[in-house]
């Protein structure tokens, strides 16, 4: 079966590297971005299976590249994952509205970020 | 359905009987299964196991069962799908079916019970059978579900799960098949989907979930663990989780597991005897509301069941052990009742005397209503090797017929619980070794399916079973030769055909030529003979090459208490069954004068031969002037026992011997007296086999001789009986056994 | 290429390939419309060869067969290959229509 590809999107290169990682150990091909913007080009260019990304980010947030992303080709029922803090329910309620799938809270580990990842995709 | 009823269901005392009924139910759906190859496509038998799953499906969901109620389902389907006749009944699907009822069998007597990937490979199985109409391909099996199963233990319940994803579920990227798949993840699942919500082609939204689900899952995780699988959905779908608590604690005693693939039958399932309980109206109240609470059953289709199983639902079920504790009760009363007698003898005292009788009357009655209690036919046990014939017929690419008769013959369940071994290896015995592969029974010119034919009925206080079949036989010349190589006999050794025969069950025998899984390592048939000499039967093997072989086991209808006539010889004791006594002669010295020796009695015209059992036993003690000839029936003929006294009947309560005199054949037991004695108890059958193994060959060959032959020993002087009459019993001195605990 | 279709006086062909997943759906439901235009005889719908079957992939599935039975077409599926597709339809307690039976044989949850 083909490889499923994920695209990492974050300003912080810490975090994105640590999610590459850990994906790619759980077989995923994964593309980085470094924000929305990017995020959204990258997404327009090739096809995803699943996206994750922050949602403070600078030029382009996550929710405002997720409602973006929505109405692009091919990325109307493609899961979009975000990344949130205990400190920002309220952001929770804005992402889903944006269509977000899901969530992960921060901080979380490799065994929980794969484990959600698995709820999404294949 | 009330409030009430919704609540009552969960109940253990609910999901007890639900177990039984539905092992019933079953064991029905087994047969008729069974019975389905023979007959072929049979519609309303169709309709009847439909019915049975259905029943089965409804009321296991109602009781928590949800596991086994969704794997039910797929089975239903299958056998609805042959009554509207879009599947064909193949003998595929009919393994099928039955590899799934053992499953359930599982499911229901030990709800965590089943592996889920044979289950899963089955389900697999019937769905392709169903979608394609016809026999399927070979479906993956072994790898069926090669995602790692995390099978939690410890507080593991059963949850059962609605979900119904919105119409915008998957506009946010959730996709329902990978959510049911985590659940899977979690331990056992079953699910069904419910697609009757779709629209029409031109009115379907095709980006839309119109699926629902019922899950049913098993798994030691908590509530909000499950929740957490939907946690992104929880807003865009609807979702209930109910937990269905499936801790034990039910009357149905603990019970094997049963293992799909075994051949073994499934004699451990039904541990609780059925009682004829038309005398306990309260109890079978108590069953109302469990019947009434099973709306999946209609009145009709009640009734239907009812017949189907062959009429008697109105009885109570009561475990096993309680009857047994019962029974010990009686027989310690017997032997209370037994001195109270005595007592009232030496007493003297009208008063005594009339209350000791009350309670001997009363005694009697209860001893033999409870004995009654615990008579079972033997048709379920012989019903349950059905499957077992199938099953190794199919294995050994044999066809066999299996034929049933005397199955409403009834024995005590102990002894029918310990006859399931037995006959389950004499019937592997035959399907392996006695019956031929098709292509040899028609180069032999026999028909091409073979027989295999059970049979029970009454004699006297035993219940012959008998198991025969038309195979190849037995080659005599070949066990004697297996049996000089054993050392089991000596090279030149006269033996009779049926000695011969009977050192198949002597422990490392066999004759097979190939071993196989089923029988032929002569583990087995030696096992035959230890059981049945447990139950003080005996074992008589008929067989004629090419045509067949017969082995018939003479089992005593009851192990517990036996009515007999007591008798004494000097000061020793001894109990004769009653029902091997035929009547009882008086014989005086004057007549033992007269026959010179030769121990013949004359009775009507009839010559009969007598033991004397003083002489047997070399009991000492003065010679009576007239002694008592007990005429009994034996396996070998009548003959005579002659005794001292006979004292009356007596009600004994067997008390097994210690096992330094288990060897003594000619007694089965021994009994305490109401005066404190110890009584032996005989065995005429053994007793006079044991005379006549003494006997030198020629008079062996008379004993031994058929009905035909023997009856001119009887028919009396002019005959030739002059060579049985030669035949002294030799006289073996042997000490009064004692008794051990 | 996951999804190709052909019809030839009335006899239809619809074969998905590789994934076939939510991003195909529409496109089935339209290949499958087309089949059905009269003068529709039978429809083939061929799935040995996907890797993966999304769940509005089998509810269309079922309501071409169920539109084949009531429009006399005859109905033809062959069933994929793929075990883990096969292990997928079983864990989620799904099947997949007979070749001539129309309805779904799942019945309303109890």
């Amino acid at each position: 079966m083909m490889m499923k590809r994920i695209l990492a999107v974050d300003d912080s290169s810490s975090v994105r590297e640590m999610i590459s990682f850990t994906l790619k150990k759980a077989g995923y091909d994964v593309v980085q971005a470094n924000d929305g913007q990017d995020g959204l080009q990258r997404s327009a260019s090739s096809k995803f299976d699943l996206v994750i990304t922050d949602l403070n980010m600078p030029r382009m947030d996550g929710i405002q590249m997720i409602t973006a992303m929505r109405k692009q080709q091919g990325y109307g029922f493609v899961p979009i994952l975000m990344l949130t803090t205990e400190s920002q329910p309220e952001k929770k309620a804005a992402g889903r509205n944006a269509g977000a799938t899901g969530w992960i809270v921060k901080p979380f580990n490799p065994e929980q970020l794969v484990s959600v990842i698995q709820k999404l995709v294949r | 359905m009330s409030v009430v009823a919704i609540q009552a269901p969960g109940s253990d005392q609910f999901r007890a009987a639900f177990r039984e009924e539905a092992v019933e139910l079953l064991r029905d759906l087994e047969a008729s299964l069974l019975n389905l190859q023979d007959s072929n496509e049979d519609p309303e038998a169709v309709a009847g196991i439909f019915r049975n799953l259905h029943t089965i499906k409804g009321s296991g969901a109602m009781f928590g069962f949800t596991i086994l109620a969704s794997f039910t389902h797929h089975l239903e389907n299958a056998f609805d799908a042959v009554r509207d006749g879009r599947v064909t009944l193949s003998r595929e699907l009919i393994d099928l079916a039955l590899q799934g009822i053992d499953h359930m069998r599982g499911l229901i007597l030990n709800a965590h019970a089943g592996d889920r990937r044979p289950r899963m490979a089955l389900v697999d199985k019937v769905t392709r059978l169903i979608a394609s109409g016809t026999p399927g391909t070979s479906v993956v099996e072994g790898e069926a579900t090669p995602t790692p199963q995390v099978v939690p233990f410890g507080d593991s319940r059963v949850w059962g799960i609605s979900f119904t994803p919105g119409p915008d579920m998957m506009r946010f990227g959730s996709d329902p098949a990978l959510l049911i798949r985590e659940l899977a993840g979690m331990g056992q699942l079953e699910a069904r989907a419910d697609l009757s919500q779709l629209p029409s082609l031109t009115e379907i939204d095709p980006e839309r979930c119109y699926a629902s689900w019922e899950l049913a899952l098993y798994t030691g995780a908590d509530e909000n663990v499950i929740r957490d699988v939907f946690i992104f959905v929880e807003d865009l779908c609807f979702l209930r989780i109910c937990s269905e608590d499936i801790e034990e604690a039910v009357a149905v005693p603990a019970v094997a597991q049963t293992v799909p693939d075994s051949p073994e039958p499934r004699a451990e399932v039904d541990p609780i005897v059925r009682v004829d309980a038309s005398a306990s109206p309260a109890a079978i109240k108590d069953r109302g509301p469990v019947e009434a609470g099973s709306t999946s059953m209609s009145p009709q289709q009640a009734k239907e069941a009812k017949s189907y199983d062959g009429g008697d639902r109105g009885g109570i079920r009561v475990a096993a052990s309680k009857l047994d504790q019962l029974i010990n009760l009686v027989g310690e009363l017997v032997t209370v009742q037994a001195r109270l007698s005595e007592l009232a003898l030496r007493r003297d005292d009208n008063e005594i005397s009339s209350v000791a009788e009350e309670v001997e009357r009363l005694t009697s009655s209860l001893r033999e209503s409870s004995m009654n209690v615990r008579m079972m036919p033997v048709r379920n046990t012989f019903e349950r090797f059905r499957r077992l014939v199938y099953d190794l017929a199919r294995d050994l690419s044999k066809s066999v017929n299996l034929t049933i008769e005397g199955a409403e013959t009834e024995l005590d369940k102990t002894v029918l619980d310990q006859l399931s071994d037995p006959l389950l290896h004499l019937i592997r015995n035959s399907m392996d070794h006695g019956l031929e592969t098709t292509g040899d029974r028609l180069r032999a010119g026999k028909s091409e399916q073979g027989h295999l034919h059970l049979s029970a009925r009454h004699s006297g206080a035993s219940v012959l079973i008998g198991v025969s079949d038309d195979g190849r036989g037995i080659d005599i010349a070949r066990v004697r030769q297996r049996g000089i190589e054993r050392g089991l006999i000596s090279a030149d050794a006269v033996l009779s055909e049926s000695e011969i025969f009977s050192l198949i069950f002597e422990p490392g025998f066999s004759t097979a030529v190939e071993v196989t899984d089923l029988s032929g390592r002569g583990v087995g048939m030696d096992v035959v003979r230890r059981n049945i000499e447990k139950l003080r039967g005996n074992i008589d093997v008929a067989s004629k090459p090419g045509k067949g072989t017969t082995v018939t086991l003479r089992i005593p209808l009851t192990l517990a208490i036996i009515d007999g006539l007591l008798v004494t010889i000097g000061d020793q004791y001894f109990v004769l069954p009653l029902a091997h006594t035929l009547e009882c002669i008086e014989l005086s010295r004057a007549e033992i004068d007269r026959s010179e020796g030769k121990q013949l009695i004359n009775v009507r015209g009839e010559l009969i031969a007598y033991i004397r059992l003083r002489e047997y036993f070399g009991i000492e003690g003065d010679l009576q002037e007239f002694e008592q000839v007990m005429l009994v029936d034996t396996d070998s003929g009548r003959f005579g026992l002659v005794v001292d006294r006979v004292l009356g009947d007596c009600q004994t309560m067997v008390k097994s011997l210690g096992h330094l005199y288990q060897k003594i054949n000619e007694l089965s037991g021994a009994t305490i007296l109401g005066n404190g004695c110890v009584a032996l108890i005989l065995d005429p059958h053994r007793l006079v086999q044991e005379c006549i193994r003494s006997l030198h060959p020629s008079a062996r060959a008379v004993a031994r001789a058929p009905a035909g032959a023997r009856a001119s020993l009887r028919a009396g002087p002019g005959s030739d009986i002059a060579d049985a009459n030669s035949n002294k019993i030799v006289p073996i001195s042997r000490s009064s056994a004692p008794v051990g605990a | 290429m996951s999804l190709e279709w052909s019809r030839e006086d009335g006899v239809s062909q619809v074969s998905l390939s590789d994934q076939a997943d939510l991003s195909i759906a529409t496109e089935l439901k339209a290949a499958l419309l087309q089949a059905f235009a009269p003068p529709a005889t039978a429809l083939t719908i061929d799935l040995r060869n996907v890797s993966e079957l999304h769940i509005t992939i089998i509810q269309l599935v079922w309501v071409a067969a169920r539109e084949a039975c009531a429009k006399k077409v005859a109905f033809d599926l062959l069933r994929p290959n793929d075990t883990d597709v096969i292990n997928s339809l079983i864990d989620c307690g799904l099947t997949l229509p007979s070749n001539n039976a129309p309805e779904p044989a799942q019945e309303p949850a109890a």
